[in-house]
């Protein structure tokens, strides 16, 4: 009755003092919610050493990069992790995109709470280590019969990640439109100056843009692919080393800017990441540059033949780059939490639970075992579109990686945006963008 | 008997007051009761706002370490390096023309508003609810809203202005009209909000004066410049400041809608705050931009408040 009252009082001492107790009851059930779930099993279970005793607890955070109703589809996953594994319970946390899932994971550390176990980016090892935040996985990942490619750059001498949604930058084309303009549908096109003039032939014969690159979110992983055709990658594998104004990245660029504003196959200005696959489905577009992550769901929403081919090239050799996430495992757990976390992360990157993975979303499979897996055999007879992918990785290239990688990725992304938005030349863009990079990454040599 | 209770407590409202039967029970409560009371909102405002503040000052003048923590004194060196970062003068920048734009078109509108709402005929129901709905709902949730509209090709804007005969329109795809969406989308949400206040000022001129100024100044000129605009002034100021406030606070706008691009063009101090502190991990840099805001914002709203104060108008 007394407390009943002294609530009603409270309510009413004004907006400030509401402002603060709103703030309050937010921050506390999230706290003692994490340290719930993470905190009470540490202790118990360090001092009861057999498992399945005690139930160990723990959060894990993963990011959604491509479009898809992702977070179901790991929800479903994990659930199934957590009736095979009596003894585990792993909480799925859905933490926004790649930079937002980075960013609440270091706020974690910092705050001496990190999730044991996330899934983010392949390239935020660099940071990761920087921040004493990771531990090695070279055990699972020697075990693993998992793609080369996937496990470039190696760091320091071990492994510190379990490839696990692996994508690559593909060519997305309409079938049914190349068909009606009279080009041969069985392939996209294999060169730059064919993916020119197919897009000129279809826009002249249906009146359909001939393509669209997304220019926003993470530009420089749809731009990798131009520049490592023109001969140089976007950066070293040390992590301080940055090719941002080398002839081939303005090269590329160059390409970029002739696909508007020369060749006037390509909207001019910036295209957004999450609705290029949009204008797709919807037949605005006849081809577009995307993650091949993203395949499933433009299967599913397209009521055309889908095409997916390699990316186009300028010179005699295919490219791509690799982008996507892996696996990490937190320092600071106990050994309880540290052991379930192996199994949680050998399970969901084992060939069945792989396979189910990348062919509900689109992602690369980690291992050629995954393909062998029946269900995934039936799959890519059905869609041969899913082997354009994993056939890319032998001439895959590692992601733009460094130091300080969410600032370095900003400059470079800025540079083009500056470009294509005809604020700067592309020579003197590049040439900031470098110099700029180079500042910030001057710390980190060594 | 009730009514003589009514008539007794009226001339003495205050507790503890000579006239409150059964002083010596009540008499505990009605001195340590209203602390009790502010005990646990006060202890949140400490703990959540107070502490915070003084340390972020504090560790503004600290190095700080990848992690956070403190790893020796800097003296300014947290400022030097904020101010030469080429992103943060930018971010300065891009608010300054953005606060300036919010501010001015947001008083503007509410004024319209308000002169519209306040016309006998013109408040009807419906038009109340479409007006405020915007002020009620969550910024992240007219962001997003907004982020659907303007989609290329296939938003609504897209589509109008494709109908209209304007192809390709991408006003979130160039920095210029890229921090106009970003006004319009503040003006829409808090024009409204502030019309309300003007509003209140507007009715607060009695009716007698109204009807005096009506008869004697049927241009309404002179009402308005020597009557109406001094007696609303001091709302006005307050309006005025409450928008720069909010206008200079604005992230979650940047946040759901263009993230800072296309090429930094709305890249706001707060935004930017945030990336150093937590896409950058610069804490040294974010502390200093932090302790930045919060001395340029506490004495804007301090001098406001004076400001109000002096120019307040009252009737004798």
């Amino acid at each position: 009755m007394r407390s009943k009252s002294m609530r009603s009082v409270l309510a009413a001492v004004g907006a400030f003092a509401l402002l603060a107790a709103g703030c309050g009851g937010a921050a506390a059930p999230a706290s003692t919610g994490a340290s719930g779930s993470t905190g009470s099993t540490s202790g118990s279970a360090s001092s009861s050493a057999q498992a399945g005793s005690k139930t160990v607890a723990f959060d894990f955070d993963y990011p959604v990069g491509v479009s898809g109703p992702l977070a179901t589809i790991m929800t479903n996953l994990v659930n199934q992790f957590n009736s095979t594994h009596p003894g585990i319970k792993v909480t799925p946390v859905f933490a926004g995109s790649y930079q937002q899932t980075l960013a609440k994971v270091e706020t974690g550390i910092q705050a001496g709470n990190p999730p044991p176990v996330a899934v983010l980016n392949h390239t935020a090892v660099f940071d990761l280590l920087h921040l004493q935040a990771i531990q090695p996985l070279d055990s699972i990942v020697q075990q693993g019969d998992f793609y080369p490619a996937m496990l470039k750059p190696e760091v320091q001498g071990h492994y510190w990640s379990v490839p696990f949604q692996r994508s690559t930058v593909v060519l997305y084309y309409n079938k049914t439109l190349f068909q009606k303009a009279g080009l041969d549908p069985s392939h996209g096109p294999t060169t730059l100056s064919q993916l020119v003039s197919d897009a000129q032939t279809i826009q002249q014969k249906t009146g359909v843009t001939g393509i669209e690159i997304p220019s926003d979110g993470t530009v420089y992983w749809e731009f990798q692919p131009f520049a490592i055709d023109q001969g140089s990658n976007l950066a070293g594998n040390n992590g301080t080393t940055t090719y941002f104004n080398s002839p081939a990245v303005e090269k590329g660029l160059q390409f970029w800017m002739d696909l508007s504003h020369k060749y006037k196959v390509e909207p001019a200005g910036i295209l957004p990441w999450n609705t290029v696959p949009n204008d797709f489905e919807a037949e605005k577009t006849a081809m577009i540059v995307h993650s091949s992550g993203s395949l499933a769901s433009i299967l599913q929403n397209s009521k055309f033949q889908v095409g997916a081919s390699f990316m186009p090239k300028g010179t005699a050799t295919d490219v791509t780059n690799l982008g996507g996430g892996d696996f990490y495992l937190m320092k600071g757990i106990s050994p309880s939490v540290q052991t379930a976390a192996i199994t949680f992360i050998k399970w969901m990157t084992a060939p069945d639970q792989a396979a189910s993975w990348s062919m509900q979303t689109g992602y690369i499979a980690v291992s050629p075992a995954d393909y062998k897996v029946p269900a995934m055999v039936a799959y890519t007879k059905k869609y041969p579109q899913a082997l354009v992918a994993p056939a890319q990785l032998q001439y895959a290239e590692p992601e733009l990686s460094t130091y300080q990688l969410n600032q370095v990725q900003d400059i470079f992304d800025s540079a083009v945006q500056s470009v294509l938005d005809g604020q700067s030349p592309i020579k003197t863009a590049l040439d900031k963008a470098q110099q700029q990079a180079q500042a910030v990454l001057a710390p980190y040599k060594t | 008997m009730s009514t003589t209770v009514v008539s007794e407590a009226e001339p003495e409202p205050q507790p503890g007051g000579p006239a409150q039967p059964a002083p010596r029970r009540r008499r505990p409560f009605t001195v340590l009761g209203p602390y009790a009371v502010l005990a646990l909102p006060a202890a949140l405002v400490v703990g959540f706002v107070a502490i915070p503040i003084v340390q972020t000052a504090v560790r503004s003048f600290d190095l700080l370490g990848v992690r956070g923590q403190v790893t020796g004194f800097g003296g300014l060196s947290n400022y030097r390096a904020l101010f030469s970062q080429p992103l943060f003068l930018i971010s300065l920048k891009n608010t300054l023309v953005y606060a300036a734009a919010s501010v001015v078109l947001c008083v503007v509108v509410a004024w319209l508003l308000a002169q519209l709402l306040s016309a006998r005929f013109g408040a009807s129901r419906p038009l109340l609810v479409s007006v405020f709905s915007p002020t009620v709902m969550p910024m992240i949730a007219a962001a997003n809203i907004w982020l659907y509209f303007l989609a290329p090709r296939i938003g609504l804007f897209g589509q109008l202005l494709g109908a209209i005969g304007v192809h390709g329109s991408n006003l979130l795809g160039e920095p210029g009209s890229a921090l106009g969406v970003l006004v319009a989308l503040f003006v829409w949400k808090f024009a409204p909000y502030f019309a309300l206040f003007i509003m209140a000022g507007l009715q607060a001129i009695p009716q007698s004066v109204r009807e005096a100024l009506r008869t004697e100044d049927p241009t309404g000129r002179y009402a308005f410049r020597r009557v109406v605009l001094p007696m609303l002034a001091p709302m006005l100021a307050f309006v005025t400041t409450m928008a720069l406030l909010y206008s200079v606070e604005t992230i979650d706008s940047v946040y759901v809608l263009t993230q800072g691009g296309p090429n930094n063009g709305t890249s706001l101090v707060m935004y930017y705050l945030y990336q150093l502190g937590f896409n950058y991990f610069s804490w040294g840099p974010a502390a200093a931009l932090s302790a930045l805001l919060m001395a340029s914002l506490s004495t804007l709203s301090g001098l406001s408040l004076i400001g109000l104060e002096r120019r307040a108008f009252h009737w004798q």
